[in-house]
């Protein structure tokens, strides 16, 4: 429970840390959000940072707001404040619901969306959600401030899309009006989502249109389940086969396989979850 | 002289009153010492490197690097003690049984992943952390087995070249004739069990500082102990100290179910490299350490074959176990499975006929040993299962099946299985069946699970017993079954000038509520306030010679002790108020702190006889100053506490989740010196009882390394998958001890697993699923579903 000794640094303002990130040239520098991903890891020395900038005190990155049209989260918004944000709460209680089976109380009240999504944990509840919702994530560093689309980020390790420099710096969901729903099944010691679907559609119509679905822990990354969505676009609503759309779910992809559950379990909750979710979405 | 009054107080019989505890206020506000809060100046701290091998020769230990980093103080290896140290010997080894060499730290193999190899002492923690990374072994892989069934293969891995094979030998017991039963029944029910391995879980892990006093060779070691006289005699042998310049201190303890009365290297370690470095040493498992470094439970597999009529009635049952030791005998461990299992094998039912054998293997896994109930959880499990495995084969109700199989009230005292010394004092057996099948509804449940089944919704019920012997004792017994220890408990009460009293006790709480319970006995038993009393327990410098807490014995025996001291004590108040009053020591009555005579009208209160016996005045003659008494009680006895649990669960058989509905428990533990404490006893027990049953899997992987790496993937179960218990109590006081208590510490524990099992299978028999093993983790259920019906096709 001890980790190897490191350098700390804690670092309060965005210019400061981005500069000092640009000439960070050791390798396995990390930065320090909410802790709640690192330090256990430290603790049993599983990561050995030499480095570490403390980046909690960043006052503008923890911030919920509108703009043009989209809600924006700051990188170090907690799941606390996920939860008991009133625009959350108005435009996306999906992600209140997510933030309230997030870990426990201390979790909630320390971890960071911005840290979550950084960790690459194919468990990570943000992900999967983030990705139907058709999120960008805002990169910044010393040079310039990029937006990544859901599909660049979260369908693979977030490693792929930061380069060295880079902070996530927020997230920003377009207002669409759009129905979604969700069902994750979560393993019982610790946590962690084993299958987890989320569903969003235009449900307007007569017909489902624009749909999104996406999953959590069931492969490696995030991804999006295409041959479920084109069942689902398929025909008239009356029409609908959830099952059939279900059983899709993991179509095409390599199902993960850990301490948390097998592939063929896994692949079954999977489709459960899609038909859990997606019948959640149509009631 | 004037006539005295005692001062006035609540009722003072305070036997069976839900007091709260008293020690509560200082535990939660954080002034309560526990062993990591002690700081003793100059203090060291250390480490232990671990073998990260399930079985390896020792090819080489280099610490010169690791001597080398700066604040590390010394670096022990087998080397360095092999001189100076005893091994450490179990202290119950069960006739028949063979005790393999275990040394203090690995010599030259190490036989699990775990095993202790080096020890560090440093200035820092983070030193004494960083230098095991500096020492350099080199190890020889050798072929391993953790399966208690594969290591007695002729090829298996063997463990110990002093043994012929992995065996450490066969325990066998019984009664009646088994052939015969088999030649009177209808049918035989086979079933194959197994007792999942678990690892306790205590929130406080283990750990100890040991200060030496260089000046006058002596030691003083904080430990949390469940046994503080016991952990100082083994501690003294193998440190070859002598015990007087010894002293043990358990200070506050959080949470120890078994773990925590077993001796351990570490303890050893600390104390010899505190009086070799002459300075203090203090260790401390961490959390991940605690997986491999403390003993685990349980680690069964039983062959069960019952002889059954086809009304429903066992006959007889055959029970053939095999028991994962571990890789070497920890203290307790040969008893557990033997005579603490195959004894119960019949449980809360008239069986005549038992035929018992366990065989105990040796396996390159961390040391079993007495985890909360042990022996009695897995022996309540097996005879709960064979019950329901019986209805099943017969296609009866598995609660008319116990029905008729419970033992009749006027069966008491109850001999096991014709044992001339094991037997069920008493009880209420099927009062409490029928209340738990009441409380639980069980026919409105029966009726329900139908309609939820047109649903395709998956509900259960079960209602199961179990019984168990718990206060462990009459000395002079147990060393006929190698039990080295001793079975009395001790008291010591001094009564101060003002007549407050202390007891000192030779049970050591962990969380139980000694301060209140011990309290309320000696309150009662000398009718004073509960105010003036006060509890010490845990210092083997004030508490005279005793044993400990486990057992469920704290106070069936503990308790009998504290009470029988307080009435001794009461005899030589009784002559000091004699002679103050002039009248005859048979004379004097006593009530509500207050000694009077039918002579006179004048009283005298026990405070005053305190104040005149703690100034030598008004001595009787004979007697001498002073109001204090010293007893050990050593029970003649064992007393046996029943219940029956009953459950209602729902399997989601998607995702094999099991939701627990309904959980009643219907415990009879006789006198209750504090419903509330008992309670709470329960509640603990049962959590666990539901952790073992449907969440924790310490099973190890074909590398020989525990699946489990934390507390992510042991599941001790969180405050969220705990039902409410709805939990009441039968009192049917027992005659083995003078409070009429029997042992309730384990009672929740050897109660839950069958109930949740039976529950959860009786939910699936549509599937035709009889029986699926420990834990019932979703996946496992899922799988087990998925094997009856076979692979979808629908996908």
């Amino acid at each position: 429970m001890i980790p190897e000794a490191f350098e700390y640094e804690r670092v309060d303002e965005l210019d400061v840390l981005l500069e000092k990130l640009s000439r960070a040239d050791e390798i396995g520098t990390r930065i320090l959000a909410g802790g709640h991903w690192l330090l256990p890891k430290m603790k049993i020395r599983s990561l050995r940072p030499p480095r570490i900038f403390d980046i909690g005190g960043i006052k503008q990155l923890r911030f919920i707001d509108i703009a043009d049209g989209r809600v924006r989260i700051g990188a170090l918004s907690r799941h606390a404040d996920v939860l008991a944000s009133r625009t959350i709460g108005r435009h996306f209680p999906l992600l209140a619901e997510v933030a309230r089976g997030i870990g426990d109380v201390q979790v909630r009240n320390r971890g960071t969306m911005g840290g979550a999504i950084a960790s690459g944990e194919p468990h990570d509840d943000w992900s999967g959600v983030l990705y139907a919702l058709d999120a960008e994530v805002v990169i910044q560093n010393r040079e310039r401030t990029r937006h990544a689309s859901a599909g660049e980020f979260f369908s693979r390790p977030p490693g792929e899309t930061l380069g060295s420099g880079d902070l996530i710096v927020r997230v920003e969901l377009p207002i669409s009006g759009y129905a979604n729903a969700r069902h994750a099944i979560k393993h019982h010691a610790s946590g962690a989502t084993i299958a987890g679907v989320t569903v969003v559609a235009d449900i307007g119509g007569s017909t489902l249109q624009d749909v999104r679905v996406a999953t959590t822990g069931v492969s490696g990354s995030s991804y999006r389940a295409e041959a479920t969505e084109n069942a689902l676009s398929r025909g008239s609503f009356d029409e609908l086969k959830i099952a059939e759309a279900a059983a899709l779910v993991t179509h095409g992809q390599q199902v993960l396989s850990n301490q948390f559950g097998s592939r063929e379990y896994r692949a079954d909750l999977a489709e459960v979850a899609a038909r859990r979710a997606m019948t959640c979405l149509l009631r | 002289m004037i006539t005295e009054h005692a001062p006035k107080t609540a009722e003072r019989d305070y036997i069976g009153r839900p007091l709260r505890r008293r020690e509560d206020a200082s535990l939660l506000s954080g002034e309560a010492r526990f062993y990591e809060d002690i700081v003793v100046p100059g203090m060291a701290f250390s480490s232990v490197l671990r073998s990260p091998h399930p079985h390896a020769l020792l090819k080489s230990i280099d610490t010169t690097e690791a001597k080398q980093r700066s604040e590390v103080i010394d670096v022990l290896t087998f080397g360095d003690i092999s001189g100076d140290l005893g091994n450490i010997v179990p202290n119950w080894l069960v006739p028949g049984m063979v005790a393999p060499r275990r040394p203090v730290l690995a010599d030259g193999v190490v036989r699990y992943v775990g095993e202790p190899v080096a020890f560090v002492v440093a200035k820092s923690r983070e030193a004494a952390r960083d230098a095991l990374e500096l020492i350099d072994v080199e190890y020889e892989q050798l072929p391993h087995v953790t399966d208690e069934e594969k290591a007695l293969a002729k090829r298996a891995a063997q463990l110990h070249g002093e043994l012929d094979s992995n065996l450490c030998g066969t325990y066998r017991t019984g009664g009646g004739d088994w052939e015969e039963a088999k030649e009177r029944s209808d049918q035989i029910v086979k079933l194959r069990i197994v007792n999942n391995r678990l690892i306790p879980s205590p929130i406080e892990p283990r750990g100890v500082l040991a200060v030496p006093d260089q000046s006058n060779d002596k030691l003083t070691v904080y430990l949390p102990s469940q046994v503080p006289h016991l952990h100082r005699r083994w501690i003294a042998e193998v440190l070859r100290l002598s015990e007087s310049r010894l002293r043990l201190i358990a200070p506050h303890i959080g949470g120890g179910f078994g773990a925590k009365m077993h001796l351990y290297s570490e303890e050893i370690l600390v104390g010899y490299a505190a009086r070799r470095l002459g300075c203090a040493i203090r260790w401390t498992e961490t959390r991940s350490e605690a997986l491999v470094a403390t003993t685990h439970g349980r680690a069964h597999i039983e062959y069960i074959e019952a002889a059954v009529t086809n009304d429903g009635r066992v006959l007889g049952l055959c029970v053939k176990a095999f028991a994962n030791m571990g890789a070497y005998l920890s203290n307790m461990a040969t008893g557990i499975p033997t005579i603490n299992c195959l004894t119960f094998a019949t449980g809360s039912y008239n069986i005549p006929t038992l035929a018992g054998e366990t065989n105990l293997v040796f396996t390159n896994t961390v040391p079993v040993d007495a985890y909360r109930g042990a022996g009695r959880p897995e022996a309540a499990y097996l005879i709960e299962r064979t019950m329901d495995a019986v209805a099943s084969k017969l296609g009866l109700d598995p609660a008319d099946v116990r029905e008729t199989n419970l033992i009749e009230q006027h069966e008491f005292p109850y001999a096991l299985h014709g044992s001339p010394i094991f037997r069920l004092d008493s009880g209420s057996f099927r009062e409490c069946f029928f209340r738990a099948k009441k409380l639980i509804d069980y026919p409105t449940w029966r009726f329900k699970q139908e309609e939820f089944r047109a649903e395709g919704r998956y509900v259960g019920i079960a209602v199961t017993n179990y019984t168990e012997l718990c206060g462990v004792g009459r000395s002079a017994l147990l060393q006929f079954v190698g039990f080295d220890r001793g079975g009395f408990e001790s008291a010591q009460i001094r009564v101060h000038a003002d007549g407050t009293v202390t007891l000192a006790t030779g049970s050591v709480p962990q969380g139980q509520g000694h301060a209140t319970s011990f309290a309320q006995i000696v309150a009662a038993e000398l009718e004073i306030p509960i105010e003036d009393v006060e509890v010490v327990c845990g210092d083997t410098s004030s508490v005279p010679i005793g044993i400990g807490t486990y057992n469920s014995r704290s106070m069936a025996v503990g308790g009998s002790a504290a009470k029988e001291c307080a009435a001794l004590l009461l005899q030589k108040a009784t002559r000091f108020a004699a002679l103050h009053l002039g009248a005859a020591a048979s004379d004097i009555q006593y009530e509500n702190g207050l000694f009077s005579t039918t002579k006179s009208k004048e009283t005298v209160t026990f405070q005053s006889v305190s104040a005149m016996a703690s100034r030598g005045r008004g001595v009787p003659p004979g007697d001498s100053p002073g109001l204090e008494a010293i007893h050990f009680y050593d029970p003649a006895e064992m007393s046996s506490p029943n219940g029956s649990h009953a459950a209602v669960v729902e399997v989601d058989i998607e995702t094999g989740n099991v939701e627990i509905l309904d959980y009643v428990a219907v415990d009879d533990a006789g006198v209750l010196i504090n419903p509330l404490l008992a309670e709470g006893q329960i509640l603990g027990g049962v959590a666990q009882g539901i952790g073992q049953a449907l969440y924790e899997d310490a099973s190890y992987d074909s590398d020989g390394h525990l699946h489990a790496q934390s507390f992510t993937n042991y599941n001790v179960p969180r405050a969220s998958q705990i039902p409410t218990i709805r939990s009441t109590f039968l009192e049917t006081p027992t005659e083995t001890n003078p409070l009429g208590s029997k042992g309730v510490g384990e009672a929740g524990s050897c109660a839950a697993p069958q109930a949740i099992v039976a529950a959860v299978c009786d939910a699936l028999s549509p599937f035709g699923i009889t029986h699926i093993d420990m834990p019932l983790t979703p996946e496992r259920v899922w799988e087990a579903i998925r094997t009856q019906r076979g692979p979808s096709d629908d996908s």
